[in-house]
Formats: structure tokens, sequence, C-alpha cells
């Protein structure tokens, strides 16, 4: 009776970290808010990880790429599709990315390519300048993207210490190292331009 | 089917003894003197169909052109200047920029910007197409392309926006009876909207009958709100939500009275109206030759279903 207790009130705790889980939070200094940090688990030595099998999607709609900053596994595909009324065109000037360019193209079509490199991309339209995404391509599967009050949640990372990164697309990256055992950590940033 | 009214167009409709300037002289910025083309055997077709807003299923008093009263200046129609003026043989000179102003004005606005999101600005489409403009873009960002991926790009946009013009999309109509000479000069004056270097001195002067500009302020212009068939002026008088068929007009008004109301907005004779000028905005960018053409070509291609 006592045990089935305890297991109750462990699940009825609201915000109560659960296992393999690195939580937290990034404040964005001079931003509006603290959205679009991607939070993630640097390389870990000696250890690799099998592409994902399915795609991601970028949706260009209303003339914003969404999400305007995803994170990727290294040899991730992207479909990026066209959902605007009109022609969108999606390339990157980042030499990491093999400087892609993949044409304009009408709505309901998409085109894909695959990030083989850890790299920070920036995609653009070249139709619509004003258009800017990022695909954050990372080392390990452990990450996440902050909302804009900077919470980040990341899944499912055994017991370990590792480099827990942060980047921004318009502010400096930071780092610092962190430890899950039991199942759990916490780990803040405060990152500034 | 055509009433006296048309008649009396066909026979003493004359675009000479109209005025065709109505605005003050504006000076142009420097350019070379334009090349000038005859554009020779170009077929005129009937304009047809529902309007551009009918197709889209929004209401003219929903829409841009039911929310602008006044759609801007006159042109300049002085020798000399790069705007559309009769010549005595009848013919008229015309330049991309009155190409802009005949197909393109009414919903992108002089400036190119549209009324986004309702309509795009046609601008960063355009920049894309200059090789110049992506290095600047690319510069600002603090990026660097070579030069077989911006000239990769720039003919990419090239295509693209030639496409758009050729087909339309999902809210912009297909401006199929632009011939090559009118795209070219067309395109040449979106470069000068759209700043890029070396515009100007690509400009072209184009000679066309004058059913041709009729068919352009038509087919670019009316036909966005009015069917090319259907009831005419007395049933739009009673109720307040139609708008007279382009076949209409030449049946129920003189060309005189077209001229005035599309340039000056003539109210109508209703108890109901809501502004001075009835629910129609005023297109004082035309001008009264243009506008003369328009009637004169509803005349000899009567409007189709």
């Amino acid at each position: 009776m006592k045990r089935i207790l305890i297991v109750g009130l462990f699940v009825l705790i609201p915000g109560a970290l659960r296992a393999g889980e690195i939580r937290g939070k990034v404040a964005c200094e001079g931003l509006s808010d603290n959205a679009n940090a991607v939070v993630y688990v640097g390389k870990v030595a000696g250890k690799t990880f099998a592409p994902p099998a399915g795609h991601v999607t970028v949706d260009q709609a209303n003339r914003v790429f969404q999400p305007h900053v995803l994170p990727v596994l290294v040899g991730a595909t992207v479909d990026f599709l066209n959902s605007d009324p009109y022609g969108h065109n999606v390339f990157t000037p980042d030499a990491c990315a093999d400087k892609f360019n993949l044409g304009t193209f009408p709505k309901g079509e998409k085109k894909s390519h695959t990030f083989r490199k850890e790299c920070f991309v920036t995609l653009l339209c070249i139709v619509h300048p004003e258009m800017e995404g990022f695909v954050a391509v990372l080392p390990t599967p452990y990450f996440a993207v902050t909302g804009p009050d900077g919470s980040y949640d990341i899944h499912d990372v055994p017991d370990g210490s590792y480099t827990l990164k942060v980047w921004h697309p318009k502010l400096k990256a930071s780092e610092k190292p962190v430890t899950v055992q039991g199942g759990a950590a916490q780990a803040d940033f405060r990152i500034s331009r | 089917m055509l009433g006296t009214r048309a008649g009396a167009c066909l026979i003493g409709l004359s675009l000479g003894s109209l005025p065709l300037s109505a605005g003050p002289a504006r000076s142009l910025p420097d350019r070379k003197e334009a090349a000038v083309r005859v554009v020779s055997g170009t077929r005129v077709t009937a304009v047809e169909g529902e309007s551009w807003l009918r197709h889209l299923g929004v209401p003219f008093i929903g829409s841009n052109m039911g929310r602008v009263a006044n759609w801007g200046e006159p042109p300049p129609s002085y020798p000399g200047q790069l705007s559309s003026g009769e010549r005595p043989d009848g013919d008229f000179q015309l330049s991309g920029a009155d190409l802009y102003r005949l197909n393109c004005r009414s919903c992108h606005k002089a400036d190119g910007s549209g009324v986004p999101p309702e309509i795009n600005s046609i601008i960063g489409p355009v920049q894309a197409t200059s090789a110049a403009m992506i290095r600047a873009q690319m510069k600002q960002r603090g990026a660097e392309l070579d030069a077989k991926t911006v000239n990769q790009l720039a003919s990419q946009a090239q295509a693209s926006l030639r496409m758009r013009l050729q087909n339309g999309g999902e809210r912009m109509p297909p401006f199929r009876h632009l011939v090559p000479e009118e795209v070219e000069a067309l395109l040449a004056y979106l470069d000068e909207l759209a700043g890029i270097p070396g515009a100007e001195q690509k400009q072209v002067l184009l000679v066309e009958p004058a059913s041709r500009i009729g068919e352009h302020v038509v087919k670019g212009t009316c036909h966005i709100c009015h069917e090319a068939s259907g009831p005419g002026l007395a049933v739009s008088i009673a109720t307040s939500q139609s708008i007279p068929s382009l076949a209409s007009l030449p049946v129920d008004r003189f060309p005189y009275e077209v001229i005035r109301k599309v340039r000056e907005g003539v109210s109508r004779p209703t108890p109901m109206m809501t502004s001075s000028h009835g629910q129609m905005p005023i297109f004082s960018i035309l001008t009264p030759g243009e506008v003369g053409a328009a009637y004169s070509y509803l005349v000899r291609y009567p409007p189709r279903p």
C-alpha cells in the first residue's frame, strides 16, 4: 500500500523530472523572447548514431520557414514543402551544407536535401529575401528547441557526463558540462550577442 | 445587339480629338533615348469569362480594388517622355512603365509593393533575377556565393517570373495576352522599379494600334471587377452590389460618359450611393485616349461569356 502511494505521489507532482531527461531554461538577452535556441548534447566520444530513417519537413507557409529553427541529427533528410500559392526557392550560402540550391518550385511541391555534416545552416529564399530559417545539424539525437519562455526538455538521454551546448541564430553559442545521473539533470543558460 | 451608342462610337470617336495629358509635366530620370519598336501583327482578342474577383470568390467591397478610391496621379503624356500617347497615325506609343500601369498597377500599386498578404510585392521576385542584387543581398548577410551559384539563382528566378506572368497563380490572373515584345518591355520596367542597376538603359518604347491599348486596359484593369458579359447599368443601379458587364458599357454609355466615369468618377444617379463617385474607384492613372481606346476595343471585339 505504501509503495503504491509513493508511486502515485511521484506521478502527480507537476514538473517532476522523468528518466533520461535534461531540462532547463535559456535566457536570451536583448531579444523579445527566449525562443529558437537549440540545446543539444555535444559529440559523445566513441559513439555514433545512425541517421533517422524518416524525413523531417520544413514548410514554407505565409512566407515563413516553419519551423524557424529545426534541429536534426547528421545524416537526416529534410523535405522542404511549399504551401504558399506562389513559388519559393530554397538555398543556403553555407559551405558546410554544400551551398545547396533546390531551385524555385510551386505550391504543393517539395524538394529534399540530406545534411551530411555538422553545420548550422541558414535557409534562404532568393525570391523573398525577408525569409530566413535555420537547420541545426547536430552530432547526437539529444536536442530540443526552446519555447518563448526559454524552457527546453531533452528526452531519452542515457546516464553519463556530457557537454551540453546551446546555439541561437542571433546570439553567441555557449556550453557547460552536465551529468545525467539517476535519469535526470537540469541546466540553465544565459546567452547574449 | 449593340445599340446606337456603340454605332456612334465607331463612326464618331476620334481618339485624336481627346486630350492625352491631364496632369502637370513631370521630369523623368536621365536615361538614354529608348529604342522604339513597332509591334505589328499582334492578334487582338475579345475579353471573355468571369471577372477575376468572381473567379477568386472575393466580393468587390472586400477586395483591394474596392478599398481604393482613386488610383493615383495621371501619367505624364508629353513629347519626349516615356509614356503612352497617341501618335498622328492613330497608333499608340507606350513604354514598359505604361504596360505596368495598364496591366499590373491596379493590384501591385505604383511602387510594386502590392497589398500583402492579399497581393504580394513584386520587388523581391524581380530583384532575385539580378545577379548584382543577389551578390549585394549576400554581402549584406555576410555570406559569399560563387558566380556559378549566383547566376543559377538569377536564371531560376527569371524563369519563375516569366512563368508567373504567363500562367498567373492561384490568386493572380495569367497575362497570356502579352506578346514577347511587351513582356520584354514590361520586364525591363520591372527591373527599373526594383532598382536593378542599369535598368534605365534597357527601356524600350513600343508602337501599337489603339485596339491593342484598349485590350491592355480592359484585360489588365477592367476585367478584374467587371464580368465580360452579363447585366448592364440598369441592373447595377437596381442592385447596389452588382457591377455592369463590359459588354453592356458601349450599349449603355457614350464614350465621353465612360471616359468621365472612369477618370473622374461621375456619380451614379441613385439616392443609395455612399460616395460622390459610387463604388467604382477613380482611374485617373488612365489617359482619356486610353479609356477611349478601351471603349473602341469593346465595340470592335464584343466581350464573350
